[in-house]
């Protein structure tokens, strides 16, 4: 009855590469398994909290209570907020780069519809009713695993995907499994959960009992660090939508940024030396407005930053068309505009991740989306 | 007769409950007025509420902090000694009881059930502890007296309530054409809006995205709301020691004088502070009355409670109901019931906690402490903290939705490997523990004969069934995860 995940990953990524590509699976290949861990940051992560634009003194004028201080040196343009020291690490040994001035084309301001455009990657909302990672996975044949309880739309796809959170809970008998596997039979939707349910490893059958964000980010590790475990897991953190008490290095803002650094750290120690052969990202619905409100906080804005970390990063660069922060450069005059369809960097990463050509996947999971392919400009290929 | 009708608009039948003769009458009944509380341990006033957040709140960060500055380690001490005196772990458990003790137990389920479905449209996100002191309270106190109103008066009342105008930082918001805002321009600060409240109640709480509000529509809306402020108005030297726990108060300082242009309507205040604290009602009033409004939560209404696809049939039944009846509640959700009564074998995914709800129903599980009284002095015991436990394994604590649009009502969004696991693992914890050892099969057939109206099919397949595994095989069935 239990798929074993070593036969399910080889048969279902040989099916596809026969067909696909003339290609063979070898041992050598699963020993470089590459792995891609999507962060989402739920709320709108401020791209200019996260890596602020020092060259002038604009951000100092506009959020004099919000500012933050002891900035970490990125380059003579940008600086890192304090408290992404390990993924300052990873800039300095060459595993991180930033993209900035960034967004999907989204400028509604809603968070709703933004999370649904960042996750399904089209651009009318609720149209699409699965996520741009799930679609990317069904083309290259792969498994993924989200961190979560439920399953976001980023991973939603055709195939079957797992997602998996820490418990003290355990399955019935075997002979009740049994008999729910073809109860559920005309019920697709619960079919594929209780498949997917019932063919876990053993490893994610034992939980520990922290559920924080650093143990998730273990557990992901460990499973992405096996050949034949997953080769996406997506994590999700909340709360960056701080229109009040934003604060500056130590504000919410920054405790925030502070679980993210601690997921890229956890991941790094985790992952060992597959780290080398692992792109983590993250992913946002939209920037924050440029000034500080009275709350000391920001509002909903456009442009925003993606970090990335990882052993597939090319170098420590930040990649922006840079638009300027002036009142002049600004999106309808309040917000960091965009000046780069985050798309085309989701894309690339999956391209390089999946060992997938990039145009097949702009085709298959972004349609009617000319995209650029950023693959040699942010990865190693 | 279609059984599911009462888990589709309630929690199930209870095994010493009879069939109601006239379903529809049955539920019709339960909307019309304010049941009162089934509850008889303790209870609290959102006031009293108001009053333990506030010291918690004041005590923490003014006082607690500043004492123990140079030493985390007693901070932490002496901030869990101030969260047992206020009852930080405390309240949670006990509202979460009273909920499911008026679901379980009161004489009005149905009521309860459209009571859990305006708590989430008006949700409360996870923040600053609300979902320890306030949620519970603010559902009880604001938003079922409410429900026997108009919309109007229902979004009205949520929209100036503490919890809402906590939530969405309304009191952070100053209109820049405010004399406030005068006063800061003087000594060179620039004083601006807040836009989360304003913008929330056009997509979430009224017209939607799909009524094509521009970004100039939110500002304007949250011109209009400002003043609206929990803050005392006249502050008196003595500090109040409540942070910002304190009454919602509308404050002519802090609000912008207009005019304002809303969807294309545009408002002129006149002069005086009644006219100013009137137009936020004037513009609910027309938000209410807008179709995109009418058409986005008459939807909702049939997601939440007949299913997650339902024609145009069923939505324009209950869009036709709002506009004659001018958002009368009792009558809008009479429809909601009529067309649940009619389409009643559509299916519906049931959400975590209203499946959790019928199963402790249909099986009279003991699942109610015996005492949720509290010493404050010391760590709420286990068993009284259960319910939050159960919750949170199954993924929804109903006072804490992590976003401000709620919980999902989509199959989708809840039917994912993990969930599904969570359901079936709580089912066998409780076998294992002993819980459902009085669910024999006379019990088990009173509850399938109740509730469903595939008793042959449920039988046979329970038959199928070994190792005493019945309860845990009919619970997470498909015909209870979907009625």
């Amino acid at each position: 009855m239990k798929i074993n995940r070593r036969q399910f990953t080889l048969g279902s990524t040989t099916l596809l590469l026969s067909g696909m590509l003339p290609l063979k699976v070898n041992s050598s290949m699963l020993d470089n398994k590459k792995n891609l861990v999507v962060i989402m940051l739920r709320g709108a992560m401020d791209g200019l909290t996260s890596v602020p634009y020092i060259h002038d003194n604009t951000l100092e004028k506009v959020r004099p209570d919000i500012v933050v201080k002891k900035l970490l040196d990125l380059n003579s343009d940008f600086s890192l907020h304090p408290k992404l020291s390990g993924f300052h690490k990873l800039w300095k040994s060459n595993e991180a780069s930033i993209v900035h001035a960034t967004n999907i084309p989204y400028t509604g301001r809603s968070h709703f519809d933004g999370q649904n455009l960042m996750e399904s990657g089209g651009t009318i909302p609720y149209k699409l009713k699965t996520g741009w990672l799930g679609r990317g996975i069904d083309v290259a044949g792969l498994e993924g695993l989200s961190l979560s309880l439920p399953m976001p739309l980023l991973l939603r796809g055709k195939a079957n995907q797992d997602n998996f959170f820490p418990s003290k809970l355990s399955m019935p008998t075997r002979n009740l499994v049994d008999i729910l596997k073809h109860h559920y039979d005309d019920e697709p939707l619960l079919k594929k959960s209780f498949d997917k349910l019932i063919s876990r490893p053993i490893s994610m059958t034992k939980s520990p009992n922290n559920k924080n964000l650093k143990t998730l980010a273990r557990i992901a590790g460990s499973e992405l660090k096996k050949n034949d475990g997953p080769r996406v897991a997506v994590f999700e953190v909340f709360g960056f939508d701080t229109h009040a008490a934003q604060g500056g290095a130590d504000g919410e803002h920054g405790q925030k940024l502070k679980q993210v650094d601690y997921t890229f750290d956890v991941l790094k120690k985790t992952l060992g030396n597959s780290f080398k052969n692992t792109l983590v990202i993250t992913l946002t619905e939209f920037g924050r407005t440029l000034v500080q409100n009275n709350g000391y906080g920001t509002e909903h804005g456009y442009g925003t930053s993606i970090l990335l970390g990882g052993g597939l990063v090319k170098k420590s660069q930040v990649y922006a068309d840079w638009p300027g922060i002036k009142n002049k450069n600004l999106f309808e005059g309040r917000d960091l505009n965009s000046t780069l369809d985050a798309r085309s960097v989701y894309c690339s990463a999956m391209s390089v991740c999946f060992d997938t050509d990039f145009q097949l996947l702009n085709r298959e999971v972004f349609p009617d989306e000319k995209l650029n392919d950023l693959t040699e400009i942010l990865f190693k290929v | 007769m279609n059984k599911s009708f009462f888990r589709k608009v309630g929690f199930g039948l209870g095994v010493d409950e009879t069939i109601p003769s006239n379903p529809l009458e049955w539920s019709i009944s339960q909307i019309e007025k304010l049941p009162k509380l089934n509850w008889s341990g303790p209870i609290y006033s959102l006031k009293k509420m108001m009053e333990f957040h506030g010291k918690y709140n004041y005590q923490d960060r003014r006082v607690l902090r500043k004492k123990f500055k140079n030493s985390r380690k007693d901070y932490k001490k002496a901030r869990k000694l101030l969260q047992y005196q206020t009852g930080h772990y405390y309240f949670e458990p006990l509202w979460l009881y009273i909920r499911h003790n008026e679901a379980v137990n009161g004489s009005s389920p149905v009521f309860q059930r459209f009571l859990h479905f305006w708590g989430n449209h008006f949700a409360i996100q996870k923040k600053n502890a609300m979902y320890s002191y306030d949620v519970g309270p603010y559902h009880r106190e604001v938003i079922a007296p409410a429900m026997l109103k108009n919309i109007e008066d229902l979004v009205y009342e949520v929209t100036i309530s503490w919890a809402m105008i906590h939530n969405l930082d309304n009191t952070k918001s100053i209109g820049p054409n405010s004399p406030k805002a005068f006063k800061y321009a003087k000594r060179g600060k620039s004083a601006n809006l807040n836009e989360n409240h304003g913008r929330e109640l056009l997509e979430l709480h009224t017209v939607s995205p799909n009524a094509g509000y521009t970004q100039n529509d939110v500002i304007d809306m949250s011109k209009v709301m400002s003043g609206w402020m929990h803050r005392i108005p006249k502050m008196s030297s003595k500090i109040h020691k409540r942070e910002e726990n304190v009454p919602v108060h509308f404050i002519e300082a802090y609000h912008d004088s207009g005019p304002f242009n809303v969807l294309g309507k545009k408002y002129v205040e006149s002069f005086g502070t009644k006219a100013a604290r009137e137009m936020l009602r004037k513009v609910i009033k027309d938000l209410v009355k807008n179709p995109a409004c009418i058409e986005f939560i008459s939807k909702k209404l049939c997601n939440h409670f007949i299913t997650q696809d339902p024609s145009d049939e069923i939505v324009n039944s209950v869009i036709n109901a709002w506009k004659k009846s001018k958002g009368d509640l009792k009558i809008i959700h009479s429809e909601v019931l009529k067309q649940a009564y009619k389409f009643s074998y559509l299916k519906k995914f049931q959400q975590p906690e209203t499946w959790l709800l019928q199963f402790i129903k249909m099986s009279g599980l003991d699942y109610f402490p015996k005492d949720m009284t509290y010493d404050f002095e010391t760590m709420i015991p286990r068993d009284k903290d259960r319910v939050r436990r159960i919750c949170r394994n199954l993924g929804q604590l109903p006072f804490r939705p992590l976003q401000p649009n709620g919980w999902s009502d989509f199959e989708e969004d809840w039917l994912s490997p993990e969930f599904l696991f969570r359901r079936i693992g709580i089912l066998n914890a409780l076998k294992q523990k002993g819980k459902l050892i009085h669910l024999d099969k006379s019990y088990l057939d009173r509850i399938i004969e109740l509730n469903f109206d595939n008793v042959s099919e449920i039988k046979t397949f329970l038959e199928k069934v070994n190792n005493n595994e019945e309860s845990v095989a009919l619970f997470s069935s498909k015909w209870m995860l979907k009625t």
